[in-house]
């Protein structure tokens, strides 16, 4: 124990730490005006009637249309703040707030790299990343370190080799690995791409792109992590990762992967980032000139933090099995799927039908999301069943304004998951208006297996 | 997509296949056929999209001819000419409805043709008042054909009414100009949407056949989500749902029947069924390449099936029963809802395999966001 403790907080350069700072300030700023440019804080939070939050943070809620752009204003500021390493100490603590706050209104835009960059963000906050290459230390000389305890470079590596890892085993699945499912169905679609496009409707092409992910994924942190294989291993993360960038509408999440491994690198690589960098902009010299470098802090024994972060890890590799605990297939159920770093894994979609009677006349009628949801609202919610469980008491409250004291609503949704044809997904006999939220099994999830026929109809 | 993409991929791809296929050759070699989208594209745009539009633009001409010919002398004679023609118009625009894309969705060419019911109030009071604005948004249901179906078919309780309304009436002289209006506000948007197709005028078809990607923005994914978008709402919503009452919790809402003063709600819906069909199959004038051939060179499986069929023989079954229902609509929904409520519910199948099933198929995105998951 001792020899792990003594190891974690060996001093080291805090170099890969500052750069780490900065490029991960850099790709989120552009992330979050790319967001903005696009139109999406419109898109996904200002023309929705109706959210997702997750179950517990229901308090969670838009801001409105001012308040939810001054909250990606605020995020945009912040990951400026953090690549100057200006005020890092506020401003990291509100990035890794307001982008939290904003990914938890709706789980409709649930991303595995959000999740990965609010993680990260969090971790920054623990820190003393603009210690070193910042503007802090312009304004407060007696800022500056040379060196860091090891610890606070081996998170990093430690949550991006988790990252990968778990993603590589999530592909360890028979559909994955023996069926080519479901880079089977995308890889055609990209048949217009020259050269290499009339060879993506091969199987054998999607059976070697899937083998490669996974051996990619769960090999890559331990050949990042390894000295002489180093080089070698960081070419194959561009290429991967250039690679799905081109083949799927994944935004940002390869250019954060590629700049965040460079963290593997050793101390002296990113000296000459540094250096590299003020010979390009000779102005960001004050950067480094200012102040006299103390190597060792008050974080090295600082032991609440470590538990903080021992609590934090053991999570980290625990939450993604949670899905042992439910019974049934977790791609068509889904529960215990998100915060799993599964990532590109599944081709799925549904429709639902919502039925609503009311109980006193015995009058039945159809509601469709379309008339409440936004498309893309409608395609998340229609194959996952805790948001239909969502939209069905939204709907419950719909009709109850209409007048209907007491509405039955019942869903009849018909889901296809990775091309297995659309079959009945939830017991369309259930009337979800009773239904609670719970982290409990949802039984009226039918299971995948029995339910081979769309032509039941009636309901 | 960019430039340097296109020559990025390749190199990238090629390492990738490359590096991981050594060795790996125990799948047995599948040969799927070659499918060429472009050429889907190219049939989908130059013999249906093109043609229907023609069509549309050809009838509504005539429309407006025999329209201004029983406005300046209204007849029996004249009448039965103009209502001839609407109904001609009526059907081709339900083969030209579903694909609301480019030009058409720009100049809103379903929202201006086709909103029903017609608002007979608003109707009235912008001929009584003869100042009105027939693009506005608030006029969106006192134009087109729902409001001249209105005013050919519902003005009167007879043809002699209907004839009186246009002579002897004080709204005459307005109302007979305000359905020349309707038609020449018609005209202008279908000689647009028209004009803009062909490669010698405004050449969408060229940017179309050229964006032969799946993404959203490209014309497949363009085509699959306006025909989802119309089929969901329009079809099946506005032109058998509503009026069944399934919106309604089973309140049956007899005046929301489209084409409700001609009393053509089934021959319409079949008509627009049927060019949904078309669409799918790729046929034309010809029979060419279609939603329907790109889905059976995937080989997606539906079932023990092929995918490709069974939206067909889903297509065949729904238009059957919906000819099956008796017109008129409006009494039908109150009077003998069965035959409507069983084609609802293949029209309702029809819709999962369209919109669930298509789209996963063939690798269609619906949205621009981002998406690592599904």
């Amino acid at each position: 124990m001792r020899k792990i403790i003594n190891h974690i907080t060996s001093p080291v350069s805090i170099a890969p730490l500052a750069t780490f700072r900065l490029l991960f300030g850099f790709i989120m700023l552009v992330s979050i005006l790319r967001f903005m440019i696009n139109g999406w804080v419109y898109d996904q939070y200002i023309a929705p009637k109706v959210f997702f939050p997750y179950y517990g943070g229901e308090w969670i809620q838009p801001l409105g249309e001012t308040g939810m752009y001054a909250l990606f204003g605020l995020m945009a500021l912040a990951a400026l703040m953090i690549m100057l390493g200006l005020f890092y100490r506020i401003f990291s603590v509100l990035f890794f707030l307001s982008f939290t706050y904003a990914e938890l209104i709706d789980k409709t835009n649930y991303l595995n790299h959000y999740y990965f960059v609010s993680i990260v963000a969090f971790l920054l906050i623990l820190v003393p990343a603009h210690r070193h290459f910042s503007l802090d230390i312009l304004r407060k000389p007696s800022l500056k370190l040379s060196e860091v305890p090891a610890w606070t470079i081996g998170i990093f590596k430690c949550q991006l080799g988790i990252v990968y890892f778990y993603a590589g085993l999530a592909k360890l699945n028979p559909e994955w690995l023996f069926e080519a499912l479901p880079l089977k169905i995308w890889l055609p679609a990209n048949q217009h791409f020259p050269i290499v496009g009339p060879l993506l409707k091969y199987s054998w092409v999607a059976f070697a792109f899937s083998w490669f992910g996974a051996i990619y994924d769960l090999c890559i942190p331990f050949f990042l992590l390894y000295r002489k294989t180093r080089l070698y291993a960081y070419a194959f993360v561009i290429l991967f990762h250039i690679s799905t960038w081109l083949l799927f509408p994944i935004g940002m999440f390869p250019f954060i992967m590629i700049l965040s491994t460079l963290i593997f690198f050793p101390a002296s690589f990113h000296e000459k980032i540094i250096s590299g960098i003020i010979s390009v902009f000779k102005a960001l010299s004050i950067f480094v000139r200012s102040g006299s470098a103390v190597s060792l802090n008050k974080y090295t024994y600082n032991r609440a933090l470590l538990y903080l972060l021992g609590v934090h890890f053991v999570i980290q590799l625990l939450l993604p099995f949670r899905f042992s605990l439910y019974p049934g297939k977790l791609f068509w159920t889904e529960e215990g799927y998100r915060f799993s770093w599964r990532v590109m894994l599944m081709e799925k979609a549904g429709y639902v039908i919502f039925h609503i009677e009311d109980p006193e006349t015995g009058r039945k009628g159809e509601a469709y999301a379309h008339d409440y949801l936004t498309p893309n609202q409608e395609k998340m919610m229609s194959t996952q069943p805790d948001m239909i469980l969502q939209f069905a008491h939204f709907l419950k409250r719909e009709y109850q304004l209409k007048g209907i004291k007491n509405p039955t609503v019942k869903a009849e949704a018909y889901v296809t998951l990775n091309g297995g044809g659309s079959r009945l997904f939830i017991d369309p006999n259930v009337n979800l208006a009773n239904e609670k939220e719970s982290f409990k099994h949802k039984s009226w999830i039918l299971p995948y297996e029995e339910n081979k026929v769309l032509n039941a109809n009636n309901y | 997509m960019r430039k340097t993409n296109l020559i990025l991929l390749p190199v990238l791809l090629l390492t990738i296949g490359f590096v991981v296929s050594c060795g790996d050759d125990n799948e047995g070699p599948t040969t799927p056929d070659t499918f060429d989208r472009k050429a889907m594209l190219e049939n989908i745009g130059q013999n249906i999209i093109l043609p229907g539009y023609q069509r549309l633009q050809g009838s509504v001409w005539d429309l407006q001819t025999a329209v201004g010919a029983f406005v300046d002398n209204p007849s029996a004679s004249t009448l039965s000419d103009a209502r001839s023609k609407f109904n001609d118009a009526y059907l081709k625009w339900q083969a030209v409805s579903f694909y609301e894309i480019g030009e058409a969705e720009k100049v809103f060419l379903r929202g201006s043709y086709n909103t029903f019911p017609a608002n007979t109030i608003t109707i009235n009071s912008n001929i009584s008042s003869g100042s009105y604005n027939l693009d506005a948004v608030s006029n969106i249901d006192a134009v087109g054909l729902p409001t001249i179906d209105y005013l050919l078919n519902g003005i009167g309780d007879n043809d002699d009414d209907i004839i009186a309304a246009f002579t002897g009436d004080a709204d005459a002289g307005n109302r007979g100009t305000y359905l020349k209006d309707l038609l020449a506000a018609m005209k202008t948007k279908i000689d647009q949407v028209h004009g803009n197709w062909p490669a010698d005028q405004g050449n969408f078809i060229g940017s179309f056949v050229a964006a032969d990607g799946t993404d959203v923005g490209s014309s497949l994914g363009m085509l699959v989500n306006a025909l989802n978008f119309h089929y969901e709402r329009f079809t099946r919503d506005n032109k058998i749902g509503k009026p069944l009452g399934i919106r309604s919790l089973g309140i049956p809402i007899p005046a929301n029947v489209e084409a409700r003063y001609s009393r053509q709600s089934i021959a319409l819906a079949v008509a627009n069924l049927e060019a949904i069909r078309d669409f799918y199959l790729g046929q034309g004038e010809q029979d060419g390449l279609g939603l329907h051939d790109n889905l059976l060179a995937l080989e997606s499986k539906y079932e023990d099936r092929l995918l490709g069929n069974a939206i067909k023989e889903q297509m065949d079954l729904a238009i059957s029963k919906v000819q099956a229902i008796p017109e008129p609509f409006a009494d039908t929904v109150e009077n003998n809802p069965d035959p409507a409520s069983d084609a609802y519910q293949e029209l309702q199948k029809l819709l999962v395999l369209i919109k669930a099933d298509m789209p996963s198929a063939l690798g269609v995105l619906i949205t621009y966001q981002d998406n690592d998951g599904d």
